[in-house]
């Protein structure tokens, strides 16, 4: 038996039978229970594993974290490079790998590193995209939504993008650099305690201040720097303000918040309502659209969640 | 020579011709009144103790961050609120954190601040936590 902080999730899809791979494959019977071994590295896996695992519902297997880079490289060379495969499974490759790094850079504060994958990752799922063959819909199914960090900043990627091209930004490098800031938009999170991140209870207050620290902390480790754009810096800074002037840190008012932040900030909390929580259950897309539509104009820019509510229904 | 008083005279007078356009809150009129110690709150993690400090200082602006343009200029602000390490004060501008600037307190003396945190009061006033950085001549901008 494995301890749980020490493995990674992996989306069975991502895993093409019949392969062996260099890193030990757990499973979790019960979801909220201990991992067993479920594939020894060096070990054949079969077409039939897949069909086995399917069948039983199971839809997520673990690694060890020190099997991230050869998984990564394996990603990297069966999948992103085989254009034969469907964009949504590219694009769940994809975010799985960039959950990988990001979970390493985090453990690791390498913000050089996380900036330059940011801007490869980004650029990446701007392509797959940019092809037309997934709609909004395939991007919702092939989300993971457990509640990690590194999880949920590759979900927003996915959802800024898509949002920002239904409000009508076209210029791919415009979308690329959105697409970056809105992998870097939780940085600041690697200076919060994991302990409190996935706290199961209620948050204290003192808690709850150290947690609204991290749009603070994410700017001033980003700002000096050149390579990023103000519109990313102020995803970073930005992205828990609401217009009514009740977010934070700094509880600004509508216009005096960035476009990129305003949007940030709609598929933020989409992804948050609808991520499995340590301590509540995934909200149904439908509920999670109806809260955002219930704060349009007056925590959320009522255009960007009237784009993201078209971009849904027309989705489904 | 100037004594104390003569010193913070003539260092108000200075402050009176800079730039200021806070706009404090209406219920705010003693602010400039207030004095002593300021009470400890719940979960108050503060080294040092906090002694309210209402009067005018005077902020230099500069170029801080490389996105954010800052035109050189001093202006006035309104201190709240000190410690051995840190400052409070009130500005009609949006600081942002990591910004570094110097300012002149009333009683002459100048130190290089540290932007901490920034808080929206109402428009054209910004609530703003600062912390000192040791020594004249530390650098404004970031290494």
């Amino acid at each position: 038996m494995a301890k749980a902080r020490t493995l990674l999730p992996v989306a069975v899809d991502t895993l093409f039978a019949p392969a062996t791979f260099d890193f030990d494959l757990y499973i979790r019977p019960d979801p909220s229970g201990p991992a067993l071994l479920y594939r020894e590295h060096s070990f054949p896996f079969e077409r039939g594993d897949v069909d086995r695992l399917m069948r039983r519902g199971v839809t997520t297997l673990y690694i060890p974290d020190t099997g991230a880079a050869s998984y990564q490289r394996y990603v990297h060379q069966e999948i992103l490079s085989n254009t034969s495969l469907p964009p949504g499974q590219r694009f769940e490759a994809l975010t799985a790998a960039g959950r990988m790094t990001f979970y390493e850079a985090f453990a690791d504060g390498q913000v050089d590193r996380m900036i330059a994958f940011a801007e490869d990752l980004a650029g990446r799922v701007v392509d797959i995209l940019c092809q037309r063959e997934m709609v909004l819909f395939d991007l919702f199914r092939v989300m993971r939504h457990d509640h990690h960090t590194y999880t949920h900043v590759t979900n927003v990627c996915g959802y800024c993008l898509a949002l920002a091209e239904r409000a009508g930004v076209s210029d791919r490098n415009e979308l690329a650099s959105i697409g970056a800031g809105a992998l870097l938009h939780d940085i600041g999170k690697r200076h919060v305690p994991r302990s409190l991140l996935n706290k199961p209870g209620r948050l204290t207050d003192p808690e709850r201040e150290v947690i609204q620290r991290h749009p603070s902390v994410g700017f001033e480790e980003l700002s000096p720097r050149q390579d990023l754009s103000w519109g990313q810096l102020m995803m970073v800074y930005q992205h828990h303000e609401r217009l009514n002037g009740r977010g934070y840190p700094v509880r600004l008012q509508a216009d005096e918040i960035h476009p990129w932040a305003k949007l940030c900030a709609v598929v933020d909390v989409f992804d948050a309502l609808t991520c499995q929580r340590p301590y509540r259950r995934p909200w149904p897309v439908k509920e999670a659209m109806a809260y955002l539509h219930e704060r349009a104009g007056s925590e959320f820019d009522k255009e960007m969640v009237q784009c993201w509510m078209a971009a849904m229904n027309s989705a489904r | 020579m100037l004594d104390g008083s003569d010193e913070q005279r003539s260092v108000a007078d200075a402050l009176a011709l800079l730039p200021c356009d806070i706009e404090l809150p209406a219920k705010w009129n003693d602010f400039f009144k207030r004095t002593g110690m300021l009470p400890c709150m719940r979960g108050d993690r503060r080294r040092f103790t906090r002694s309210f400090h209402r009067a005018q200082a005077a902020l230099e602006y500069r170029q801080t961050l490389p996105h954010l343009a800052r035109p050189a200029i001093w202006y006035c602000v309104y201190t709240t609120d000190i410690t051995r390490k840190s400052i409070g004060f009130l500005h009609s501008e949006q600081l942002f954190p990591g910004e570094r600037m110097r300012m002149m307190l009333i009683d002459g003396s100048e130190r290089i601040v540290h932007v901490v945190r920034c808080r929206r009061i109402r428009n054209r006033c910004y609530d703003t936590g600062a912390r000192f950085i040791d020594g004249f001549d530390a650098p404004l901008l970031q290494d």
